[in-house]
Order: C-alpha cells, then structure tokens, then sequence
C-alpha cells in the first residue's frame, strides 16, 4: 500500500512535470525562428557572451554581472577599474582591465580610443620610469619601448573594428598613433583619409589630410582634395567647427604655391 | 436546477478585470512597491552625480547603463515578491477562500493575478524608464551645448529611443517573469520556496544561452542533451538586454525588438496557460 | 406556467446532495493517509436550516471545501441544486462564509462588499444603496469606511456574512459563523440566518455551539472523524415528538403528587420534574436589554418634567 501510494505520487508529479517540460519544449523550438536573428545581433555585438573570451573576468567579481544582464554597467564598472590602475601607473592591472571592458562591451567607442591612448601614450611613460627614466637608459631601448607600445595600441584598435567597421575616429587614433609614435607618415596619411571617408567623420580629418598630403609635398593632391572638400563645409558663422574661411585660406596657399593661373583658380559659391 | 446555474460560466474578461484591478490595489499598497520604486528612482537620479567624473560624452552612456543596470535588478526583485506575495499570500492567508466560491473560474483567478502584477511593474518600469530620460536630457543640455564639430566625438548624444525600447524590452521580459512566478507559486506549498524558486529560474534564463551553447559544443552526450533541454525549455532573458539597441533607431533594430517582444508574448502565453493548469489541480 | 414549473422543480430538487464523499490526505513522506472524511452521504432540502456538528477534526470544514469544489473528494460526489460544486457556474447560487474569515486588511467594509458584488456580476445601478443596506442588516453601516485590519474579531464575521449575502444567494454555507462572537452579536446573526429562510434561502451551517444549533436548525448531521454518526431532524434525534415541557408556578408536594395522579387518570406519564434550566446566554441578553431601557429612561423622565 505504501509502495503504491509512493509510486503513484511520484507518477502524477513526474507526469506534471514531463507535460510542462514537453509544452515548453515545444514552444521554445516553434520560438527558434523568430529568436535566432534577435540573439545573433545580441551575439554579434556582445563578445562577453561567448563564455571562454571573459573567463579571465570570473573570480574578478564580474560573474553576476555578467551573468545577470547587467553587462553594460559591468563594463562601466571595469571601465572605472582600469581608470584606477591607471592612476597607479598599474601596467599589468590596467592592461587587463581594458581587455576585460572591450570583450564585455564593444559598443562604447570611448572604451577603445581611451584604452588605446592608456597603452600608447601612458604606459611607454611608465615602463620608462620604472627602468630608471628617459635620462639613465639607452636611447634605442626607450624607442623600442615607444614603438611597441604603440604597435599595441594599434592591434588594439583594429580589434574594434570588427565591431565598428571603418569608424573615423579609431582611424584617426591609429593615425595619430603612426604619426607621433612611429613616425610613419605616409601610414598616418592614408588612414586620415579612410577617416575623412566617412559620413561621420569630425571636419579636422579632412583637414589634417590635406595637411599630411602637403608634409610629403603632394601639394597638387592636397589643393584638389581642399577645393572638393570646400563646397561641402557649412558657413562659418553657422558651424565654427568646418573652419571654411581657413579652409579657404589654405586653398589660396596652395594655389600660390602652384602658381595656379587665376582664371582656373578656384571660385567658391556666392552665399 | 436553478436556471442561472445550468447556464455554463464562460471566461470572462470581466471577472479578470476585477480581479486584476483588486491585485494592483493589493500590490501598490505593499511596501516592497513603494520602496523598491524610490530606491531605484534616487539610483537613476543619483547617476548625475557621475559628472564628477567627466567622462564627456560618454558620460550619457554610463547614466544610461546605470539606469537600465538599476531597472533591471529592481525589476526583477520587484516581480517576484510582488507576484508571489498576491498569489501565495492569498493562499496562505486564505483570502482566496470566499473569492474561489464566487463564480470564478481559476483561470480567471490567475489570468487577474497575472495582470494585477503585471501592472504594477509596468508602473515601475514607466516611472524609472521617464527619470532616466529626463536625467539624461539634463545631462545632455550640458555635455552637448551648442554647436559640435561631429555628433560621433560624443558618443551620438542620449541614447533616448535605446532606453524607450530598452526600458520596453525589460517591461515584457518582466511580464514573462511574473508568469513564471505564478507556475511556480501554483504548487508552492511556502512563500518562501515560492521566491527562492523563481530566483533560481531568474538566474537559470539569464544563463540559457550556455546551455544552448553546450548543446552545440559541448563533448559528452549527457552535456548536450542536458543543455539542450535547458536551451528549450527556459527562454533566454539575455535577449531582452536593450543594450544593443542603445546606439541606434534604425528599422532594423527596431524590428528585432519586435522579435523579442513576439517572442516574450509567446512564452509569457505558455507560462500563463501552465500556470493555470497547475493551480486548477491544485487543492485550496 | 413553466416559470411556475421551473421554481416548482428547484423547490423539490435538494438545494444540496453530498453522496458517498470520502476524502483521504496523504501525509509527509507519502506512507500513510488520512481519511478526513468517510463515506459521508448528506441531503439539505431546499428552504432548510440544516446544521453539521462534530469536535475539530471532524470533517466539517473538508465536507465543505468539497461542496464548494476547492478540494477533489477522493470518491463520492457534491451537488449544489444539481450543479457540482466543482463547476464555477454552481457557485451562482451560493453565499459562502469560511472559518475564521481572512479579509484584504487594506480594504474598507464598503470597498470588500463592493469587490465581490463586482465578481458576483450585479450591475452598477442600484449596486452601492445594495451594498448600504446590507451594511445596516450586519450592523457595520459606521464601520463600512474603516479598513478592514483595524476590524474587532466579531466585525470580520459580520463583514464576512454580509459578503456572503452580498448576491442574495438562494443557499448559504456559514462555517462556524459565530466563532469569536460575544452572545449579542451571536444572537444577531442567529436573527439574521433565521430571517434568510423566512425568505425561503436553505442554510447549511457548520458549528461546534450546541445551543445555538438547537436554537435555529432544522436539522442536524453529526461527524465524528469523517464518519456521520447521526442525521435527522432535532425532534426526532432528541426524542422530543411525543412529549412536552410546561413551565408553572413551584408546586407543593401535595400538589404535586395530586398533579401526578390526574395525569395518570388520562393515560399520561410524568417523566420528571426538575427547575427549568435558566440559560446564562438569555439571562445575559436580558441583562443588557434591560439596562439599554434604563439609560434610555431618564431622558423620557425629563422630557415629562419639562412639561
């Protein structure tokens, strides 16, 4: 009697319970179709799903973050962690950190172009010192320090890319990175110009492109880029930031520099 | 027999809608209402104390994320022991005794609960979801005065339609919970199983994607069956992170909340329908 | 005509059939179970007070969560005027009053009544001068707009009943409906079942107070552990048909003994003869009754010798 009241509670449970599991089972399958594209977006844009590229976050205090959708603030939290290894001239620390923020969250492009800055700029300062200052060791070995720092900054950046395809500003950043680091110039030229390249790009890409094309003595290329970019700037008075008078004034130098004949001088429009 | 009697009794919205109204009245009268929507509001507001840290634009995202981080932990604390409080403080206390001898059917009795919860943190999500945009917008007044020299050197500015979606998003997934808690609390025999349960079911869908990677990846047969399992049958809350929506409103994005919000509803259904099936068996 | 019929065919159906009703509850660790009620077979006629007593534990209050179909009998069947109790749409026709009522304490009076007067589907017109009198007949009519936590134990019964009554049910079930109650709010709500079956209502009534049982109940049924011991009409279970009790003057012994014998002359058999028992709960109604017309009194006086 026993044994049968035992087996039939455990029969109408199991029952219960193999129902619910078939029902949702069922549901979650017809589901696949309409969640897959949602959740391959989710996958694209969020690395720190995919388990084993934030491993090194586990036992860091990020597993429930993580874990519980909380990933942006969990990112922000890094994010203020790597700015405090940077205080301390923490290399190790902040280096980890940074690579923990970018797998957690890619979206931020303030993460990538900060980080990279922290590596190129900062943490060639800080090796430096540490080996005794810029005074006490050789000059190649505070250069190679420099150049693979900055070598690290770039391969950060061009991580980011996967995540923002032909941003300007990260082609900037490695633009400049090329420019005062590596001193590559023709380097730094051409990703100031992917950078102008785009619909968002900030008014001085364009700029300095010029800029970069006359520093190699490409004035010819330098005055036709000016004068296509020209048209295309608002007045000055309605964005001080497109620079047109300056802009202007840097055609006219260079059309002085070629000895442009005046007739085939460029005209801007009459506002 | 009576002839009132032999007239059988429908499903009526109506008798959910009292039912519902009565929950809400029930739910927004707890402490833990009132108490967990301050709590969060003084977080959201209190987020625009982080320009001490100057972050420029990026600054709006972390208003952003701290807000939404907020809603969602609060939210999700608010619907379980909101939703377990209506249904198993009823049963525990027996108020349901005169309600289940009207003319009620239990599937109204649930559908009303579901509702009357439901509401409730929808309020909450509103009331947090509107501080977050209006401390983002003063935020933005002055992170983005007047003229830029290029919308992207600030981030794009507030992201307001990612947190308006975000905030929907976290709205239906929180409907979803409510109709999990609600199964679970239809056989629960103690308040207290009935929370840690739907904690653990809380923390089990937020990890749903693992299982469903191990069901693709994983080595064992045992690991891949258990995982796939687990990948069918809970639904993924990682999916209803609006986080990936924050940075633009295209059509394209905006479609896949579409998605996820279908794909909310239909589990919500799902969970609904079993959680009135468990609690019709259930003996008061 | 088939109106007639109608209410004619209601009258003679059983307001309420409980038959064969067996309930088992399995006990922790699933060896053992628990028969709470036994082969239990029960008919209320429609119009009848009809009391179900029995000590706690009895199975009293599982009969009536069967009836009610808040529980699944493990055998057997419960009808309500045909309809099983199981099925919602049963529940029409019912009031229902449980044990030791728990209210929503964040609701008034008022907002309870009007709560389940919206469930029970009465329409807005006329719905809240509905609810004021039934208010008045429970006697809350002051306490309608307090909330119902701060509401004394014998309030919540009466706000209980009146949400029972709040349909105007033709079968009430009231589970244990003066538990807690002092006498006087006792006697109103005994005056107040008894006034449902002047208007034709059956009541089925669960209560471990005797006295109060004999006072109102047509008949009885008594519950022993889930058996049914007995079941009847109080006359015939009490032997009362066939006799009567008169109240006179104490008589000498004399007199007494003269009384005796005449009675014997004409057939009859004096029993006994004893002090007719003086009730504490009627002496105690007294009491308060006559103090009531006392304070009431100087102010009649007054009035008498302003003139």
């Amino acid at each position: 009697m026993m044994r049968r009241v035992v087996v039939s509670k455990i029969w109408t449970w199991g029952a219960r319970a193999a129902t619910m599991v078939l029902m949702l089972g069922t549901v979650g399958l017809a589901l696949r179709p309409l969640e897959a594209p949602a959740w391959a977006a989710q996958v694209r844009q969020q690395p720190s799903l995919q388990w084993r590229s934030v491993e090194g976050a586990m036992g860091q205090g990020l597993t429930l973050g993580l874990l519980g959708g909380f990933r942006a603030l969990a990112a922000d939290l890094l994010w203020l962690r790597a700015n405090a290894g940077w205080e301390r001239c923490d290399i190790a620390g902040t280096s980890a950190a940074l690579a923990l923020v970018a797998a957690v969250d890619s979206r931020p492009i303030g993460f990538w172009l900060n980080g990279a800055r922290m590596i190129g700029y900062d943490m060639p300062f800080w090796r430096i010192e540490a080996a005794g200052g810029e005074a006490t060791l050789p000059t190649a070995v505070v250069c190679h320090v420099t150049e693979a720092q900055a070598r690290a900054a770039i391969a950060h950046l061009e991580k980011a890319f996967v995540h923002h395809p032909d941003h300007p500003l990260l082609h900037i950043e490695i633009a400049n990175l090329l420019l005062q680091k590596l001193d590559d110039l023709p380097g730094a030229t051409e990703h100031y110009r992917l950078a102008a390249q785009q619909p968002t790009a900030p008014y001085y890409a364009a700029r300095i492109y010029a800029e970069l094309l006359r520093q190699q003595g490409r004035e010819r290329a330098a005055y036709d880029w000016l004068v296509a970019l020209h048209p295309t700037l608002p007045p000055e008075r309605e964005n001080p930031y497109a620079m047109a008078d300056t802009v202007l004034a840097r055609i006219r130098e260079l059309e002085e520099k070629l000895a442009l004949a005046p007739a085939s001088r460029y005209q801007p429009r009459r506002e | 027999m009576n002839e009132a009697q032999s007239v059988p009794l429908r499903f009526s919205c109506r008798r959910v809608g009292v039912l519902a109204g009565h929950a809400f009245l029930e739910a927004v009268r707890q402490r833990v209402f009132q108490f967990t929507t301050l709590l969060t509001a003084v977080l959201v507001v209190g987020s625009l104390g982080l320009r001490e840290l100057d972050f420029g634009g990026a600054e709006l995202k972390f208003i952003a994320d701290f807000g939404q981080g907020a809603l969602v932990l609060f939210g999700s604390v608010l619907t379980i022991v909101t939703t377990v409080q209506l249904l198993g403080g009823e049963l525990e206390n027996r108020t349901v005794l005169p309600v289940l001898a009207r003319p009620v059917r239990r599937s109204e009795f649930i559908c009303g609960k579901f509702l009357g919860a439901w509401a409730v943190v929808l309020v909450f999500c509103a009331v947090v979801t509107a501080l977050l945009l209006a401390a983002l917008w003063v935020r933005e007044l002055s992170v983005l005065a007047g003229p830029t020299e290029a919308p992207v050197l600030h981030g794009g500015g507030a992201p307001y339609v990612g947190v308006l979606v975000g905030g929907a998003l976290q709205a239906v997934k929180f409907g979803l919970l409510t109709a999990m808690v609600l199964l679970v609390g239809s056989y629960a025999q103690s308040n207290l199983f009935a929370q840690s349960a739907s904690f653990l079911l809380l923390a089990i869908c937020h990890l749903q994607y693992l299982a469903r990677d191990a069901w693709q990846t994983g080595h064992g047969w045992l690991e891949r069956l258990g995982g796939g399992l687990i990948g069918l049958v809970f639904p993924n809350f990682q999916l209803f992170g609006g986080e990936y929506l924050m940075a633009g409103a295209d059509g394209a994005t905006l479609a896949l909340a579409g998605r996820v919000a279908a794909y909310g509803a239909v589990y919500t259904a799902a969970f609904l329908a079993l959680a009135v099936w468990s609690f019709r068996q259930r003996e008061i | 005509m088939a109106e007639i019929d109608n209410v004619a065919a209601s009258r003679r159906q059983p307001a309420i059939e409980i038959s064969h009703l067996t309930k088992d509850y399995p006990l922790p660790g699933g060896r053992q179970r628990v028969r709470a009620v036994d082969d239990l077979t029960l008919t209320v006629a429609t119009g009848q007070i009809f009391g179900l007593l029995g000590p706690n534990g009895s199975g009293k209050s599982t009969t009536l969560k069967a009836l009610l179909g808040l529980l699944r009998p493990t055998l057997g069947e419960c009808l309500l005027a045909g309809v099983p109790g199981s099925n919602p749409a049963a529940h029409r026709a019912i009031g229902y009053l449980p044990e030791a009522p728990y209210f929503p304490r964040f609701l008034s009076g008022r907002e309870l009544l009007r709560f389940h007067a919206k469930l029970c589907g009465i329409p807005r017109t006329g719905r809240e001068e509905h609810l004021a009198e039934l208010l008045t007949r429970v006697g809350l009519a002051q306490a309608a707009d307090r909330r119902i936590g701060s509401y004394s134990k014998g309030m919540l019964q009466r706000i209980g009943l009146a949400q029972a009554l709040v349909s105007d049910p033709p079968i009430l079930i009231l589970d244990e409906p003066t538990a807690g109650v002092d006498p006087v709010g006792a006697a109103d709500i005994a005056t107040l079942i008894l006034e449902q079956k002047s208007r034709g209502k059956t009541v089925l009534l669960c209560s471990h107070l005797l006295t109060q049982i004999e006072e109102i109940c047509d008949r009885v049924a008594i519950l022993h552990r889930g058996r049914l011991l007995a079941e009847g009409a109080l006359d015939e279970l009490l032997g009362r048909c066939d006799r009567q009790a008169l109240v006179v003057d104490s008589l000498p012994a004399v007199e007494l003994t003269a009384f005796r014998e005449w009675l014997g002359e004409r057939g009859g058999t004096l029993h006994g003869v004893e002090r007719p028992p003086a009730r504490l709960d009627r002496f105690f109604l007294q009491t308060l009754e006559q103090a009531e017309r006392v304070a009431a009194a100087p102010a009649a006086v007054t009035g008498a010798d302003s003139r």
